[in-house]
């Protein structure tokens, strides 16, 4: 690096206070120009600001150098674990999830809900107690249930009706059938006559044959 | 004056849904996009491939945790390279901070990362870029950061201020903070990466 010997250096060594206040005017306006990437021949006179303009020339071309890709930012593998990682940082400090990692039957399982997850119109409708309904409501309420379980109890009467009804006729039809005549009613007469003539009677031949 | 449309404002709008179809594929596509950008900023900050692979998940992670923050005031690539550089220097200073907790986080990670290198990793390359690298480590966190983006992603200082939530005059500032301290470490330690006094004949494309 070539430096002038009778020309301090403008820039030097950067302080917290910024550039060395002995810095040329001439100096620091050539730098602001540089930063504004205004035109100014300085540079072509002052071989200090000639040197730090060729090194930032240099070092541009270095800091455009991209750092070599590792075949782990290519793979499957750093995806899965950046998912992995969003997964885990919501599970550590999500006020849902730690609510939910309580136990749920709670008794004033709406108490230890965060205030915040009950801010919604919805749970707020869910959480609260609703108003009581008016008297006439109420029975309007009653009167519909009664006409509901007298109709009931109607239905349940003919149906009763209908079930004693078919009942009777059932057993009217079983005794019918029971006590119903099994056969002749008359005794029968046993007659012992001969074959040559028929009887002027029903008959059955028991015996047919010559007399023993 | 004609709007530009953010061109992943069709992905950011899908990853704003996770109960939807498209959600995993948005996210990964998102990923895959920005991962080697991402990589390479933090790799200038934190200042070593284990260091920049978490902050890389660290930063997806908390961008997903984020997303329905963004108001889409700015370019989303602008959104994620603010938090990335959050991201890198809070890594920094934990790492500052509890040296050894962290060389143990590191050792699990280490399976993570194949030091082999990539087919255009060539041994010049990477040795020119280990020292160039080891030079903007002696910078401080936020000097590295506004090089970054500079000089990695070709930033101007209007997107400069808007990514690092800067005034104007601080980005230039800042910048050129950076610039002087570098060369005041790179004439100091690594004599050889210097220009040796050769000067140029305009400034026009100084960064």
């Amino acid at each position: 690096m070539n430096h002038d010997p009778h020309h301090q250096d403008p820039v030097g060594e950067p302080t917290r206070g910024g550039l060395r206040p002995a810095a040329p005017a001439a100096c620091r306006q050539f730098l602001s120009d540089l930063q504004e990437e205004r035109a100014n021949d300085h540079g072509t006179q002052c071989h200090s600001c000639a040197a730090h303009v060729a090194f930032q020339l240099h070092a541009a071309q270095l800091l455009r150098r991209r750092p070599p890709v590792p075949a782990a930012l290519l793979s499957r593998q750093i995806l899965e674990a950046t998912q992995e990682r969003l997964v885990a940082s919501i599970e550590a400090t999500s006020p849902l999830q730690s609510w939910l990692s309580k136990p749920a039957v709670a008794p004033d399982a709406a108490a230890e809900c965060p205030a915040h997850l009950l801010a919604s119109p919805l749970a707020d409708a869910a959480s609260n107690s609703p108003r009581l309904p008016s008297a006439e409501a109420w029975g309007n309420v009653r009167q519909s249930l009664i006409a509901d379980l007298t109709t009931r109890r109607r239905a349940r009467v003919r149906m009763g009706l209908w079930l004693g009804a078919a009942g009777i006729a059932a057993a009217a039809l079983v005794s019918v059938i029971l006590l119903s005549p099994q056969g002749t009613t008359t005794p029968h007469t046993i007659v012992f006559t001969d074959l040559d003539t028929m009887p002027n009677i029903e008959f059955s031949v028991i015996r047919y044959g010559a007399l023993r | 004056m004609e709007l530009l449309r953010d061109p992943d404002a069709d992905l950011v709008a899908a990853c704003r849904q996770p109960e939807a179809e498209g959600f995993e594929q948005a996210f990964e596509e998102l990923f895959t996009r920005y991962r080697e950008r991402v990589y390479a900023i933090a790799f200038r900050v934190v200042g070593n491939a284990v260091d920049a692979l978490d902050v890389v998940q660290e930063s997806f992670a908390l961008l997903f945790r984020k997303l329905h923050g963004f108001r889409g005031g700015s370019l989303f690539s602008t959104w994620l390279f603010r938090i990335v550089v959050n991201c890198s220097i809070d890594h920094r200073r934990k790492r500052d901070g509890a040296r050894s907790h962290m060389r143990n986080e590191a050792a699990e990670l280490t399976d993570l990362i194949d030091e082999a290198p990539t087919p255009g990793d060539r041994a010049e390359t990477r040795e020119l870029g280990d020292q160039v690298q080891e030079a903007i480590s002696l910078l401080s966190p936020k000097l590295r950061a506004i090089l970054a983006l500079r000089y990695l992603e070709d930033m101007s200082y209007d997107e400069l201020a808007a990514t690092l939530g800067l005034s104007l005059g601080t980005v230039k500032s800042r910048l050129a903070r950076a610039h002087l301290a570098l060369e005041t470490v790179v004439r100091n330690r690594f004599p050889h990466l210097d220009t040796g006094g050769n000067v140029p004949d305009s400034i026009g494309d100084v960064g």
